[in-house]
């Protein structure tokens, strides 16, 4: 299977799912890469920082789930622009 | 938001731009370190040739990457992130990555060592000093990159601090070539700053870790198959004496060293921009310093214990405030 790099697909996931948690985003590239053990709850959490910092994504809404924090996210028009050079 | 979950968020976001920081901090520390073993380790056979002044360095330098990139790929192994080499390569950027490490790797390191040449170590030293500032413009203008006043007065500091550190008077009219020299310097400078700005714009969808890895391997590769070829037999003797010799395994250790600098210099530069990490990077020159000293009986003059203390005091002004962290850009 021709899948892109772990980050990329964070970002790519994001871009298809306005408003998607970090949780559920998780599961979803935990799926995804089930070989790859950089998809953790902290892997993808540094990724999401990461984005975040530059620009790419941002958050919508940030809630308190089972003593857990859990955000959601969607993509930004730097990163939705970013998105078109993808591969 | 609620008043946690707003705490909680606040606090999280803090802890990355810090770890930005003490990553920006530890890439000075370990490149420090690393010159000066490597200033060692060349001063030993077989790159003690005087066949060459060029190629022994050179094919230091290609050992040096060389092994960084194993130990990094190794790194990656173990972080279970090495299939994303693969995947990176893959991607458009990919060939951005490649633009960076020639650029960084052999188009800078040559640029500096013929400008040491051409125009003599100091006026080379002060000209590659300016890296920070010329890939903090290139950050603010390409990546819209947030700068404060104290931190741009933090990065000049830190760039004043490393030129007076590598200062010693010039030799008068040693050097027939100096203006080709002083323009080879500028090739480095503007190298090296370019590889941070390229590197940071792929950085904002590749992983660091993978990046810096393509980085190293390119650098290598280019070395044994453009620069080396340049100095004919001589450089490949030297590297395959490399193999054969204490000094070609030593090299091997002090890729673990540069390899830890560049992991922790492209990690800073992804989460605290160019600017900020060029400008704790080049706080390389007071460890030098200090790592000199304590492994090569480096003595102590004024110069040097000026220069360290204007580093220190850019390198504070440089780190500013955390906060002004979370977010990079003006997007």
């Amino acid at each position: 299977m021709n899948q892109m790099p772990v980050k990329y697909r964070v970002a790519q996931v994001i871009f298809q799912n306005e408003g998607i948690s970090d949780q559920e985003l998780l599961e979803r590239l935990q799926s995804e890469y089930p070989l790859d053990r950089s998809v953790t709850e902290k892997g993808i959490g540094d990724y999401l920082l990461s984005l975040n910092a530059v620009g790419l994504i941002e958050l919508t809404s940030v809630t308190f789930n089972n003593n857990k924090l859990k955000q959601c996210y969607k993509i930004t028009d730097y990163g939705a622009d970013r998105m078109k050079y993808i591969n | 938001m609620d008043q946690n979950a707003r705490l909680l968020l606040q606090k999280r976001n803090l802890t990355f731009a810090k770890k930005g920081i003490g990553l920006g901090l530890l890439t000075g520390a370990a490149w420090g370190l690393d010159g000066v073993l490597m200033g060692i380790v060349l001063g030993l056979a077989p790159f003690t040739n005087n066949l060459s002044i060029f190629a022994a360095p050179l094919v230091g330098a290609c050992l040096h990457d060389g092994f960084a990139a194993l130990w990094l790929f190794i790194f990656n192994v173990i972080n279970g992130k090495w299939r994303d080499y693969a995947r990176t390569l893959k991607t458009r950027q990919a060939k951005m990555i490649i633009l960076a490490a020639i650029l960084g790797g052999p188009i800078g390191m040559s640029g500096n060592l013929l400008g040491i040449y051409f125009a003599g170590a100091s006026y080379t030293a002060a000209i590659t000093a300016a890296y920070p500032a010329i890939g903090a413009i290139l950050g603010s203008i390409f990546l819209k990159e947030k700068i404060s006043p104290r931190v741009w007065a933090g990065i000049f500091l830190a760039i004043i601090g490393a030129f007076v550190v590598g200062f010693v008077p010039p030799e008068g009219s040693a050097y027939p070539h100096f203006y080709l020299g002083l323009g080879l310097a500028s090739v480095a400078a503007i190298g090296w700053a370019m590889e941070g700005v390229i590197s940071t714009y792929v950085m904002d969808l590749a992983d660091s870790d993978i990046a810096i890895g393509i980085r190293e391997m390119t650098s290598f590769f280019v070395y044994i198959i453009a620069i080396l070829p340049m100095f004919g037999g001589i450089a490949y003797r030297i590297l395959f004496a490399g193999f054969t010799s204490p000094a070609g395994w030593y090299i091997a250790l002090i890729g673990l060293v540069g390899g830890a600098s560049f992991l922790a210099w492209y990690r800073a530069m992804n989460m605290t921009g160019v600017g900020r990490a060029m400008g704790l990077n080049v706080t390389f020159a007071l460890w030098s310093v200090f790592f000199g000293w304590l492994l090569n009986n480096l003595p102590i003059t004024p110069n040097l214990i000026a220069g360290v203390v204007i580093i220190s005091l850019g390198t504070i002004l440089t780190i500013g405030n955390p906060k002004d962290l979370v977010n990079l850009r003006n997007r």
